[in-house]
């Protein structure tokens, strides 16, 4: 887009890397402090850090979102009440108690953004990528999400309804994306390895097993 | 606050290439995150970061690394508190003094998972009658407070209708000093494109925003 073109550019991720290391230093001058007064404990950082790696991440949204297409009864309790399922599911957790799915077809797309912030659903789907953060996709994705998502690689039809959802509050959105066709045959854990964590913000629609792009 | 966080249509940003992988990739952005949520819970740290982390100067906001905005605000948070001190941060070899808090000890790795699995909701059990309902027409009130709220300039006196209800919730917005809003009615309120923007508004174009019933009035 032209427009992208113009101004000089705000690329919040990019524009302070002179800085990152003299960021390392203040981090390590705090922790080292905190410990040597015992105000924290090393060992309970390394857990919280192991626990965004490995303990949730997207992998728990996939396998919501694959059950939801082979289980119709299960779609219709998460989309009429993710909290209880979260709930029931034992997946409530920090950031993503309160949370809200909603559902794309071929005539509605769906996109999480959080404007003033980086609100992000945790507990099904980790820690938020650089690109949710970052302050074009926060600027762009409320006044021109068409223009977005075609950055992003999706060009959508003007029949299709682009519904945004700006999470101001605690409420936390899972997107279950579309089925990709050709898919019939795979069993339930199959198809959750083919749900992608952005499709579930909905910055990409899901590509049938066997098309090029699916074998990146 | 009407800083630059409040981001929501504003020109001139690129829109950024998709990554993949684990959010923190810098030692420093590890030790920060685990730093951030080990310490939750110390007495008289503020649970959130937010209002630090508008308050900086909109140049600072947008050219920070994401988690260095965490790391500035936890630590002005100890130093505010006199946890530590500006002269330790600078020779963290040097001697340090113990803390003032006695009969604390800092969360174990086995507290912490507990407390990240464990419900975390803004909704609470409150009676309180609904003014709104699914499908009635709504006008966000035009305000411009000086703290922290959570409506974000680009809906703020425009036209929606209220889309789901959820209850009752902890307000977050900053109030006048010595007032008290209680908890409210939290609802999603659902936009049009050109309501928000205009000629640059697609009509197919649905934006939806969570706000609490005190922002909200009913449509003439």
């Amino acid at each position: 887009m032209a427009e992208d073109k113009v101004s000089a550019h705000v690329h919040s991720h990019e524009a302070d890397e002179h800085t990152q290391s003299d960021y390392s230093v203040r981090a390590k001058a705090l922790v080292s402090v905190l410990t040597k007064k015992n105000l924290v404990n090393p060992a309970t950082m390394d857990a919280v850090v192991e626990f965004y790696e490995t303990r949730v991440g997207p992998h728990i949204g996939a396998k919501l979102v694959a059950r939801s297409w082979v289980d119709a009864e299960f779609r219709a309790r998460l989309l009429a009440d993710a909290r209880a399922v979260a709930r029931d599911e034992q997946l409530v957790g920090l950031d993503g108690t309160d949370l809200v799915a909603v559902e794309n077809s071929p005539t509605v797309h769906n996109l999480v953004v959080c404007t003033l912030c980086s609100c992000y659903p945790w507990s099904v789907l980790g820690l938020p990528p650089t690109w949710y953060k970052d302050s074009g996709y926060r600027a762009r994705a409320v006044i021109d999400p068409r223009g977005v998502l075609e950055e992003f690689g999706l060009a959508l039809g003007d029949d299709v309804e682009v519904r945004v959802w700006d999470s101001t509050a605690e409420i936390r959105y899972l997107v279950i994306p579309e089925r990709p066709p050709g898919t019939e045959s795979l069993s339930l854990e199959e198809l959750a390895r083919l749900v992608t964590r952005d499709s579930m913000v909905g910055a990409e629609k899901l590509r049938a097993p066997s098309s090029p792009e699916a074998q990146r | 606050m009407n800083s630059v966080h409040d981001l929501g249509g504003m020109d001139g940003f690129r829109v950024p290439k998709r990554d993949t992988g684990f959010a923190l990739r810098e030692e420093w952005e590890r030790l920060t995150w685990g730093m951030l949520l080990a310490t939750f819970g110390t007495p008289g740290l503020p649970a959130g970061n937010r209002r630090f982390i508008e308050s900086l100067p909109p140049a600072r906001y947008l050219t920070m690394p994401y988690y260095a905005r965490f790391l500035e605000a936890r630590t002005k948070s100890f130093l505010d508190l006199g946890l530590v001190t500006q002269q330790e941060l600078d020779n963290p070899d040097g001697p340090v003094t113990k803390p003032n808090l006695p009969g604390f000890t800092p969360r174990t790795p086995e507290q912490v998972v507990r407390f990240l699995r464990q419900e975390h909701s803004g909704q609470v059990n409150v009676a309180a009658p609904a003014a709104f309902a699914v499908g009635d027409e709504v006008v966000v009130k035009n305000d411009h407070p000086a703290g922290h709220t959570r409506v974000p300039r680009y809906v703020r006196g425009h036209r929606g209708v209220i889309q789901r209800a959820h209850g009752v919730h902890v307000f977050e917005d900053d109030v006048a000093p010595g007032t008290r809003v209680g908890p409210q009615h939290l609802y999603t309120v659902a936009f049009t494109g050109p309501e928000l923007w205009g000629s640059r508004g697609h009509a197919r174009d649905r934006l939806h925003v969570e706000l609490w019933e005190i922002h909200l009035e009913r449509a003439p």
